[in-house]
């Protein structure tokens, strides 16, 4: 199946697939500091969460890791080597589906989009499985606006795992879908990862979303960001909605990652690094 | 607009220049047709009192014709927004008269009114009051209907829904329809000019044509141009400064 | 219900004709009671109208209009929105440009008629430039607008799927920006119209300008508002067009807009 074509038999890499060192980030000629030496790794098809208090820039921190922003220090490097454009075997999901989708483009076509370097039977394989995958089979040909917020997120995902990626980034992606809907994908997404046995890297707000998912939390500071807590998330799998949400091991971590992020809210006193970001809220 | 942009901006008009002077050298087009930058810039300073004169001209016209369909074209499409029945029954003669270039008139218009101030001025009415009309209608149709909601949970009767609420909200619309009718009005005015020999820019333009002093028309052609920004300036300036409370005027 | 919205139609129809019908007649009974030069009588409009739209007169005059606004149209938007888009993707070009793009907006088109005779002769060519010259400004505008507002998220996914510039600019900024060029082009087929018609009022000797000029000359008013009405069935037809082919390649679109609406 290609889902798994990547893997070849012996997958004894000791190398982490995504290595996040010292990463500096700042806007507007360094007035505005977002991420301060940054750094964590990743293992080949671990599923690694990212949480840290709102604005705190998880998401100018994906954007480096994606390679779609240039970071001003530190550098990210993807199996041990640094990358000037995003790397092939990469895919992201981001959060705003209906501003990610192409609008003019069926489900079918946003599925393949990625695909345009295989000959026509290929893709149309892939894609097949890729829909099927995520439960779209049913409406290829319908276009975005014809889906719902459920079904279009669900066609980006899709359009991510066509593409046959080893490192799949997620942007909050369930954060503009209603609860319910927000379980089904997570169930999903968890699934396909395993089967795939994809390196998932999720930036979430959510923390109970990041316990129950993840293998492993890293907790991010305030502005300017950098990693405070790196916990392992040892719940079994398959994770249930109900019964491991239960579990007094997911109440404990789930505990533990809350006040880990909650110290990250309070004011702090002010250090050296506060005074030149200008405090911190 | 910042000092990078400005002098960004400024360099493209100077490679503008470049290329014509170079058009010129290299005798693409005969230089005699196309006199240098700097003898069409002598000519319209030397021409000034005349370009002047002929601008006050065409703006007369236009700024009566305008005026005249900015009332009669936002009274005709806020009542055509208001009263259905009335858009209804007039609809096929609307439709029927609006894909028809208003420059096509100008013969009608001659033969009906003759040639003179009242032609022009009629035939610029004529013509200015279809994109107020419309814009009108629209700006009427589209306010939020919560805004009237409001007013009638407020105990607003009919009128003063109409003049409190619903004019002011359909302002925005209105206005650009009639930024609109000022550039239709001016294309109009002077080819009116051309056509008929009334003084003003196009008949300036014109008439150094027709007398060779190429200088002359280019220096004509350049002025309205000016002018065109400048009322384009004016217009966006006077929105934004009375309509500042409109989200389409804010942040550009 | 269907029978009250078929009366509701019936009388609709009713009132429409009705005041068509009283126009018209009004004319008429006008044009009998009170002669004029400029108030012909509808059957002689409705002949010479008869007689433009088929025969030797509409070889004549109107179809070297229609090919004329056909002519310059196409140019002009192949040739705007090819290099509008341009400048969209390429953000850096944009202030260079900028001032010399809101001039040729600004500038009303018919002031370079007198120009452009001189240079290019009474000729066809001379009025397909004056049309392209005035209706590409629009498109042009538009597609810089369009390609600049293309939704940075749509780029990312083209960057993450390895696209090449080329690749993310015919596949994602054209069709991107499609919408806003297709109101470009509304507007830029108003003004290849009045463009036709100027440069045929003031340098053709055929054309429906030109048919409409020489007929107020002579007083034959009927011709002339034969003429009128010809442009005007015209400018429909055109316009019908387009609006059909904006349908069919923005169908993705209207269904796009009433959803994030």
């Amino acid at each position: 199946m290609f889902l798994t074509d990547h893997l070849s038999d012996d997958v004894t890499t000791t190398q982490p697939i995504l290595s996040v060192e010292g990463l500096t980030k700042s806007y507007t000629g360094g007035t505005a500091p977002v991420l301060h030496d940054a750094r964590f790794w990743q293992a080949e098809g671990e599923f690694l969460a990212v949480v840290g208090p709102s604005g705190c820039g998880k998401t100018t921190l994906l954007r480096c890791i994606a390679g779609l922003l240039k970071p001003d220090g530190g550098r990210v490097l993807h199996r041990g080597v640094e990358h000037m454009n995003p790397p092939p075997w990469l895919s992201i999901v981001f959060q705003d589906y209906n501003r990610s989708l192409f609008p003019w483009l069926s489900v079918r076509r946003n599925a393949g989009f990625g695909l345009h370097n295989l000959n026509k039977a290929e893709r149309e394989r892939r894609v097949g499985e890729a829909l099927a995958a995520v439960g779209l089979s049913h409406a290829a040909d319908l276009y975005p606006w014809q889906l719902s917020g459920g079904m279009q997120q669900r066609t980006a995902l899709a359009r991510s795992i066509a593409a046959s990626p080893e490192l799949l980034l997620l942007d909050e992606p369930f954060a503009s879908v209603d609860a319910q809907t927000r379980m089904d994908l997570q169930d999903l997404v968890m699934r396909i990862c395993q089967e795939m046995k994809l390196a998932t890297l999720l930036v979430t707000h959510d923390i109970d979303e990041a316990v129950f998912m993840a293998d492993r939390i890293v907790v991010l500071s305030s502005r300017p960001a950098r990693v405070v807590e790196d916990i392992a998330v040892r719940l079994s799998r398959p994770r249930d909605q109900l019964a491991t949400k239960e579990s007094p091991e997911f109440l404990q971590l789930r505990h533990r990652v809350f006040t880990a992020v909650r110290e990250e809210v309070k004011p702090r006193k002010p250090t050296a690094l506060n005074a030149t970001s200008g405090g911190v809220k | 607009m910042n000092l990078a942009r400005a002098l960004k901006g400024a360099a493209g008009v100077a490679a503008a220049i470049a290329i014509w002077e170079t058009t010129r050298a290299l005798g693409l087009i005969d230089p005699r047709d196309l006199p240098s930058v700097l003898d069409i810039a002598r000519s319209g300073v030397e021409n000034a009192g005349e370009l002047g004169r002929a601008a006050l001209g065409t703006l007369g016209v236009w700024a009566a014709g305008l005026a005249l369909a900015t009332v009669l074209g936002g009274a005709a499409g806020i009542a055509l927004a208001l009263l259905p029945w009335l858009e209804r029954i007039t609809r096929p003669l609307i439709e029927f008269m609006r894909p028809i270039p208003s420059v096509a008139l100008i013969p009608v218009a001659l033969i009906v009114i003759g040639l003179g101030f009242r032609m022009e001025v009629t035939l610029i009415a004529f013509a200015s009051v279809w994109p107020v009309l419309f814009n009108a209608k629209a700006g009427v149709e589209n306010v939020d209907p919560r805004f009237i909601e409001t007013g009638r949970i407020l105990g607003l009767g009919r009128a003063s829904i109409v003049l409190r609420i619903v004019l002011p909200a359909a302002l925005p619309a209105m206005a650009t329809g009639v930024r609109t009718a000022a550039a239709i009005g001016l294309v109009l005015a002077i080819t009116v000019e051309m056509l008929t020999g009334q003084k003003g820019l196009g008949f300036f333009v014109q008439f150094a044509a027709l007398n060779g002093q190429f200088a002359q028309m280019w220096a004509g052609t350049m002025f309205a141009g000016l002018l065109g920004l400048a009322l384009n300036a004016i217009f966006m300036t006077t929105e934004r400064r009375v309509l500042v409370w409109s989200m389409e005027h804010r942040a550009s | 219900m269907r029978a009250e919205r078929l009366g509701q139609r019936i009388v609709e129809f009713g009132g429409q004709a009705l005041l068509l019908l009283t126009l018209m007649a009004c004319w008429q009974a006008a044009a009998i009671l009170f002669p004029a030069p400029y108030l012909p009588r509808l059957e002689r409009i409705a002949s010479s109208f008869w007689n433009l739209i088929h025969g030797e007169l509409l070889v004549r005059e109107v179809l070297p209009s229609a090919a004329r606004v056909g002519a310059g149209l196409t140019l002009g938007i192949v040739l705007g929105t090819a290099i509008g888009l341009g400048i969209g993707y390429f953000r850096g070009l944009d202030p260079w440009l900028r001032p010399i793009l809101e001039f040729l907006r600004a500038l009303p088109a018919v002031t370079v008629l007198p120009a452009a005779l001189l240079l290019l002769g009474s000729t066809d060519a001379m009025r397909v430039s004056i049309i392209v010259f005035g209706c590409m400004p629009p498109v042009l505008l538009a597609a810089i607008d369009g390609a600049r507002r293309v939704d940075q998220l749509l780029l990312d996914t083209a960057r993450v799927s390895g696209l090449t510039s080329a690749q993310t600019l015919v596949r994602v900024i054209v069709p991107a920006a499609l919408p806003q060029v297709f109101a470009g082009i509304r507007v830029a087929l108003g003004v290849a119209l009045i463009m036709m018609v100027i440069s045929e009022l003031l340098a053709a000797n055929n054309g429906l300008g030109a048919f409409i000029q020489r007929n107020q000359r002579l007083f034959n008013t009927a011709n002339v508002y034969a003429g009128v009405l010809v442009i005007g069935v015209l400018a429909w037809l055109f316009t019908a067009a387009m609006l059909e082919l904006e349908k069919r390649v923005l169908r993705w679109h209207r269904g796009w807009r009433g959803v994030i609406e």
